[in-house]
């Protein structure tokens, strides 16, 4: 089945509603806690019985939580929310500038190409190398970004790093797959 | 007026509510229907000696034929029953349910079962997932912290699901699930077994009911006799003994153990990390399974509430902690990734398995293409409803995994496959295929 990206959309200030500085860097036993103590007052379960409005109203609150909380505690995608916050070039000329970045694509190419050619079985072991190679570039690629961004950059480059770390991720997430 | 806790089961439905400050079963019934020349129908017990239609929960969002009634009215007949019996044993009317379902039914199927609700005059107030309602059983009797796995083995479907409960909030951390495998699959192993050792070949039907009844035998006693007919006419008589049944259904069990290994693995957990295991299924009440789980988890399973009581009483519980607005509010959990199919075949991931509910996406579509609602992982996702829209569309997944669609603020109609659009005002018999019966 084909996939493609269309990016999900909607600038939402994920980290104001939890009452929080947009940082990448994060406390993220903090980010659970404050969202546990906002969840409580508008949760479903004290709403059920209430008018149709007010439950609506409600509702909508305790989405809001927890889509923040699923968005932030997500390293990735906290980078990107916060690329969006700042206004970082949006994503299409990005991923245009990305696209125009042959040297990335073509090592893509060859990493995908090395692991399929592993078997299954004999290959295991390189399979993993490969994979964990790829995950720690992501982490410290994250870690690198998260810091740029923090330090106050938000411009194209920024932007593009943060597609090819998507990437990267849609790379480890098929070799996850394939390894289930 | 009393919130009743209902469990629409594949084979027996229940409903209870909590009186003298403990949930008890009000009634119990088969989840059978017969529909009569008339247009009427009869539930339970009394449908059981016509042509019953069984089995309907497995076919709740499967296509409705128009004008015909589908699984939903068979349903809705079930809860009506359920309903009146209710009140006659309550003595007050009843219009309130909490109606729990499998952690596995993706959001099509949970719909399904609130239109059946609604055509039986019940408002459903929440719909907590089968583990969560038997966890809450648990925590009516004395409070729970920390976390917990329930293991649910009902007669076709098996649901192994980590919850974590944390001061006045219960999670769900991860539900792993089989549709295929179930207490069934014991008394199959059982008979197969058995016919093979003997060279002979079983009527498979009623050889199935004596391995049943045999293996809950062995749930109180150490050894029993079987006794299966023979295709041929003539019967295989055999005494088995527990330690024979163990053998036997092990390969089935393993099956159930490496699902919880599994989900113990997406959890990050070790197996002495959970506080307790409750049993939930009436396979769970064998000392068999009982034993196995045991191994595992490395400690013996709750069983003191009746395993096949469990789930009901715990939508009980529930309907009263809503009423009392506690002790525990309850955090349930996409059981499969929702996505949006934008045209054919091209699938957008909005939600992966696991986010917390309630839950939202948003994505910006194009005019002009056909929308379908999807579930499940991966290169398989299945349609469970379509709709038409264009604009930037946010899809929300209520406290109960049910899907709605807003675009701009307002709702957009959403089509189920289980609500046909013609009316239904010719009843005849819906015949559904009676492959659990």
């Amino acid at each position: 089945m084909r996939r493609v990206l269309l990016r999900l959309t909607g600038v939402l200030d994920y980290f104001a509603r939890l009452g929080l500085e947009a940082r990448f860097h994060l406390d993220l036993d903090d980010l659970a806690a404050r969202h546990r103590a906002l969840l409580r007052r508008v949760h479903p379960d004290r709403y059920a019985l209430a008018p149709p409005a007010e439950r609506g109203r409600a509702l909508d609150e305790a989405v809001a939580l927890n889509d923040a909380l699923r968005t932030l505690s997500d390293p990735l995608l906290r980078l990107e929310s916060l690329l969006a916050l700042r206004s970082a070039p949006a994503p299409a000329p990005a991923v245009e500038a990305l696209a125009g970045d042959a040297a990335f694509r073509m090592e893509l190419v060859e990493l995908e190409q090395a692991f399929d050619e592993l078997d299954q079985v004999d290959g295991r072991e390189e399979r993993d190398r490969i994979a964990r190679e790829v995950a720690l570039r992501y982490e410290h690629g994250l870690a690198a970004l998260g810091a740029r961004v923090d330090a106050g950059a938000a411009g194209l480059d920024e932007a593009v790093e943060a597609a090819r770390l998507r990437r990267l991720r849609e790379l480890l997430l098929r070799w996850n797959r394939s390894a289930a | 007026m009393t919130i009743v806790g209902i469990d629409l089961g594949t084979t027996t439905s229940l409903v209870a509510a909590v009186r003298d400050g403990g949930p008890q079963v009000l009634a119990a019934l088969p989840s059978a229907v017969a529909w009569l020349g008339d247009g009427t129908a009869r539930t339970g017990d009394e449908a059981l000696l016509g042509e019953a239609v069984l089995g309907v929960k497995r076919h709740l969002a499967d296509p409705a034929e128009p004008g015909l009634p589908g699984p939903v009215e068979a349903a809705a007949e079930i809860l009506r029953a359920l309903r009146e019996r209710a009140q006659a044993a309550l003595g007050e009317p009843v219009g309130q349910a909490v109606l729990a379902v499998p952690a596995h039914f993706h959001p099509g199927q949970r719909q399904a079962l609130r239109e059946a609700a609604r055509q039986a005059g019940l408002e459903v107030v929440r719909m907590p997932s089968d583990p969560v309602a038997a966890a809450l059983a648990y925590a009516h009797e004395a409070p729970l912290q920390g976390t917990f796995a329930v293991f649910d083995l009902g007669g076709g479907t098996f649901d192994l699901s980590l919850l974590r409960v944390d001061g006045d909030m219960i999670d769900v951390l991860a539900t792993l699930g089989d549709d295929r495998l179930g207490g069934d699959d014991l008394d199959r192993a059982l008979v197969a077994a058995l016919a093979h050792d003997a060279g002979a070949v079983v009527d498979l039907a009623p050889a199935l009911v004596r391995a049943r009844a045999a293996r809950e035998a062995l749930s109180l006693r150490l050894d029993a006799d079987v006794d299966l007919p023979l295709a041929g006419g003539g019967r295989l008589r055999r005494r088995v003994t527990r330690g024979q049944l163990d053998h036997i259904v092990a390969p089935a069990l393993q099956r159930c153990l490496a699902m919880c290994r599994r989900a113990l693995a997406h959890a990050r957990l070790r197996p002495a990390e959970i506080e307790a295991v409750v049993m939930s299924g009436g396979a769970t009440r064998s000392p068999t399974v009982q034993r196995f789980v045991g191994a595992l988890f490395e400690q013996r399973p709750r069983a003191a509430i009746d395993p096949t009581r469990v789930v009901a009483l715990g939508a009980a519980a529930h309907g009263a902690m809503l009423a009392q607005g506690g002790p525990l509010l309850v955090n349930d959990a996409l059981s499969r990734a929702i996505g949006l199919e934008v045209g054919e075949g091209v699938v957008v991931p909005l939600l992966p398995r696991g986010s917390t509910l309630p839950a939202s996406a948003h994505v910006a579509v194009p005019a002009g293409v056909a929308l379908h609602l999807v579930h499940g992982e991966d290169e398989f996702p299945r349609r469970f409803a379509t709709f038409e829209a264009s604009g930037e569309v946010r899809v929300l997944l209520d406290a109960d995994g049910v899907a709605r669609v807003t675009v701009g603020g307002e709702a957009v109609a959403l089509r189920w496959p289980h609500a046909a659009e013609a009316g239904r005002d010719t009843v005849l018999m819906a015949p559904i295929p009676r492959d659990d019966a």
